[in-house]
């Protein structure tokens, strides 16, 4: 009899054993659940997962100061959005604009060919310098007439001797005048260059501080970006937490499932240790 | 009451030559009244002057019936012969000048000359030629030159020897360059460069003008274009290049305007001298003096105007001449001179014809045109000659007489136009431009074909302080001089006469002079011949008329023998 009764038992005891086992299957399967045939998974480690991945996403954040609202959010598409909301300073890029066109005009003021200016200041220089000429002339005339010489031309020099000094007074103050007037053209194509760089300079350091306004936004930025990260941070914290307390709670219930099952199982192995002594007894 | 016999003596009569501007009562026995075909000899007597002779009278001007010519101008240039021969002495002889040097035919170094002159052609009997030619002489005959066939020539006109050559220059005809016996227009030589603007343009293709004058190594020109304010000068010894502007140094022919320096406002330029280191340049009425035309006129130390002398002008560019110390010339007072100052530089005016200034004047104001003045180099004088009236006053060049003008005579019968003192190494001969077909002229011998002769006249006798007293001379005594001919001693002289008066300018007395002292075996040169005289009268005076035969004649002494009648006042 005992031994039926172990073989009862044992049964009993294996059919417990199987139901557990299956519980314990069904458990695992509710903690997680892979379908190879639709490649997804279920149970509640990835709904942990899932859990843990939306509450640690990232949250974006935002900036109000005086210059503007700045957000940084997440497209639809996961891919982070930030909106400024600071534009650049329109006094400084007006200033900038207006520098560099004052820097074109002198650019292309000292790209020019100057010698129409360099004409201009010849004549100018010219004029300064005829007067002295044209004096020089008279004396000569005077001079000339006095000793009697005023109508005498040779071949040699044009003119008279005097006449030949006085063209070169005149090629020489030409001269000057010209060199004078190609140095003060060319420095001053240099100075419209150099203003071409200063105004460019001017309308470059314009445009730079027509961005200050974003700069600062963004330096803003940098700074919540920093209270984000701490907040971000915190987040991860709490759901590192939230996912070790869920995977404490999982392994914990995965042990107690383990336990019980041993337990179970060794119950009823001793059950049927006990089944089987008696059933040999009988049998 | 009567008076006794005295004698009057004028020692060296008309020394001191014409004058016409001191009174014949205040002025000294030294001057003459007249002094005709008379210069002054070497020993300060009034003597006859040299013939007017033939010298080269054969040609070959082709001549129509009726037709003469003229040698209006003559000039000539010494010609290197330094490589000649034997063999070729003909050759080069093609424009020596004359028989004699043609018959010398020195073998080696003979210095020649070439002879180039313009003769005028016309109708005998009047005063203008139809035509001008060039002329030269070859082989002693005169032939034309047939390329110089000039508009003018006895005005308007000018010969100027320079580097060799003659140029022959004439109003509005392109200047003539006469070289070994041909002629050619200098603009057609290979180097000429007409005178060009700055802008390369030609002004004047030719050099036309008629106011020419070589000098300092240039040639001077004005009157190109008709344009007598501007003078232009060629380069340096580079007479075939004129002003062009160039400016490389290669040309330094110029010009020069001076119509703002006429010191009258005005004028023309008569003509152009070199003289005393300056340029001269005479207008009608005034004259320019410039320094400095040495080196290059327009160079810095070039033409200044030294002096601009206002009223002393140029009658004509042939009435002047340089005498080397002076430069003369004819203006309407007169026959002037710039004198020659070496250390001020200055150039004073003296007036030579100061003894016969109004004579002189009024046949200048009638020929202002054709007076012409030339220096006969080899004999020191200077004669300015009136070819309408074929007279010419002569001037005794060297130191001036007592009146600070030069010791003048006058010539008549002077049938030349001009004159050149023609010198070589062995000879020096005056030639003059022979008028009526005479061809070229000598001024050498006392024998021409025309007869002239001398004349003289003093001044009043008993002039000065004396008072005016009538006189009656008995005889006149005259002392001369000739030379002897050969070994025999002279034969009293048929031709000399004496001439007296009283009271009128015409002396109408005359007496055949009668050798005194005529011995036989005398060989003095020294005579004495004597006149009687007859009349009485006052303001009595003497001459004499010397038809010149062919030897020279000089008169020593007046002697008049004569009674004192009555004083007058």
């Amino acid at each position: 009899m005992s031994g039926f009764l172990t073989a009862l038992t044992g049964a009993a005891a294996a059919g417990r054993g199987f139901g557990m086992a299956d519980d314990i299957i069904k458990y695992g399967q509710g903690l997680y659940n892979y379908d190879s045939a639709t490649e997804t998974a279920t149970g509640a480690m990835p709904a942990l997962g899932q859990k843990l991945a939306e509450g640690s996403a990232f949250q974006g954040y935002g900036v109000s100061t005086g210059l503007g609202t700045s957000t940084v959010s997440t497209m639809e598409n996961g891919k982070p959005l930030m909106r400024l909301g600071v534009g650049q300073d329109p006094h400084w890029r007006r200033s900038a604009y207006q520098n560099q066109h004052a820097g074109d005009v002198m650019r292309n003021l000292s790209r020019q060919d100057n010698s129409e200016r360099q004409q201009e200041l010849y004549n100018q220089n010219m004029a300064v310098q005829n007067p002295m000429l044209n004096q020089m002339q008279a004396q000569q005339r005077a001079d000339e007439f006095a000793m009697g010489r005023q109508g005498v031309s040779g071949s040699q020099f044009g003119g008279s001797s005097e006449d030949a000094a006085m063209a070169r007074a005149r090629v020489q103050g030409s001269n000057q005048a010209y060199q004078m007037a190609q140095q003060q053209g060319l420095a001053e194509q240099a100075q419209q260059a150099q203003m071409a760089q200063t105004f460019n300079q001017m309308g470059s350091q314009s445009y730079q501080n027509s961005f200050q306004p974003m700069n600062q936004q963004m330096q803003m930025m940098q700074l919540a970006g920093q209270d984000a990260d701490r907040y971000q941070t915190g987040q991860l914290t709490g759901q590192g937490y939230l996912g070790q307390l869920n995977l404490g709670g999982i392994q914990a219930g995965v042990n107690s499932m383990k336990a019980a099952s041993e337990l179970e199982g060794n119950i009823y192995d001793s059950i049927f240790d006990n089944a089987s002594g008696l059933l040999s007894g009988l049998f | 009451m009567a008076q006794t016999l005295q004698q009057l003596s004028i020692p060296g009569p008309g020394v001191q030559g014409l004058n016409s501007e001191i009174s014949p009562f205040q002025q000294g026995l030294d001057f003459a009244l007249r002094a005709d075909n008379a210069v002054i000899d070497r020993v300060g007597r009034i003597a006859a002057r040299e013939a007017f002779a033939d010298f080269i009278g054969t040609h070959e001007i082709s001549l129509a019936d009726n037709e003469r010519f003229e040698i209006v101008r003559l000039e000539y240039v010494v010609v290197d012969k330094q490589d000649l021969t034997y063999e070729n002495v003909s050759e080069y002889l093609v424009s020596e000048y004359g028989l004699a040097e043609y018959s010398q035919r020195r073998p080696v170094g003979i210095p020649g000359t070439t002879i180039f002159g313009i003769a005028g052609i016309g109708r005998v009997g009047q005063m203008h030629y139809d035509r001008y030619i060039g002329i030269t002489i070859d082989e002693g005959v005169i032939k034309e030159v047939p390329s110089v066939t000039p508009t003018h020539g006895v005005t308007l006109a000018q010969l100027v020897p320079f580097k060799g050559v003659i140029y022959s220059f004439s109003k509005g005809d392109p200047v003539m360059v006469y070289r070994n016996g041909s002629a050619s227009k200098l603009s057609d030589d290979a180097d000429f460069i007409p005178i060009t603007d700055s802008d390369g343009t030609t002004i004047y293709n030719e050099i036309d003008g008629d106011i020419a004058c070589a000098a300092y190594g240039r040639l001077w020109v004005s009157g190109i274009d008709g344009d007598y304010d501007t003078v232009h000068w060629c380069s340096l010894l580079r007479p075939t290049h004129w002003y062009d502007a160039s400016t490389d140094g290669t040309n330094d022919a110029g010009f020069i305007n001076v119509r703002e320096y006429w010191p009258n406002g005005n004028d023309k330029i008569q003509g152009i001298a070199a003289h005393n280191g300056f340029l001269i340049i005479f207008g009608n009425h005034s004259i320019l003096i410039y320094s400095g035309a040495q080196g290059n006129p327009a160079g810095d130390n070039g033409l200044r105007l030294q002096d601009a002398i206002r009223d002393v002008g140029l009658a004509n560019q042939d009435a002047m001449c340089n005498v080397g110390s002076d430069l003369l010339f004819v203006d309407s007072l007169g026959v002037r001179s710039l004198g020659r100052v070496v250390q001020e530089k200055s150039t004073p005016i003296a007036e030579p014809s100061l003894n016969v200034a109004t004579l002189i004047r009024q046949d200048i104001a009638n020929n202002r045109d054709t007076v012409r003045l030339s220096h006969l180099s080899s004999k020191t004088i200077a004669i300015c000659l009136f070819p309408k009236l074929r007279e010419a006053y002569c001037f005794q060049l060297g130191q001036p007489g007592a009146t600070g003008g030069l010791r003048t005579t006058r010539w008549t019968g002077c049938d030349f136009y001009t004159g050149v003192t023609l010198q070589t190494d062995h000879r020096e001969t005056e030639l003059l431009g022979g008028r009526d077909s005479r061809g070229v002229l000598a001024y050498s011998g006392y024998t021409q074909p025309e007869k002239y002769t001398l004349s003289y006249e003093s001044s009043v006798l008993l002039s000065g302080d004396a008072l005016m007293q009538t006189l009656v001379p008995k005889s006149i005594s005259f002392s001369y001089h000739r030379d002897l001919v050969g070994s025999n001693p002279p034969n009293p002289p048929q031709n000399l006469f004496c001439r007296w008066g009283f009271s009128t300018n015409l002396m109408p007395y005359l007496g055949k002079i009668k050798t005194q002292n005529t011995r036989v075996g005398s060989v003095s040169q020294f005579r004495t011949g004597k006149c009687n005289v007859k009349g009485s009268g006052d303001m009595m005076r003497v001459g004499f008329d010397f038809d010149i035969d062919g030897k020279p004649f000089a008169m020593q002494q007046i002697s008049i023998n004569t009674l004192s009648g009555r004083i007058l006042v």
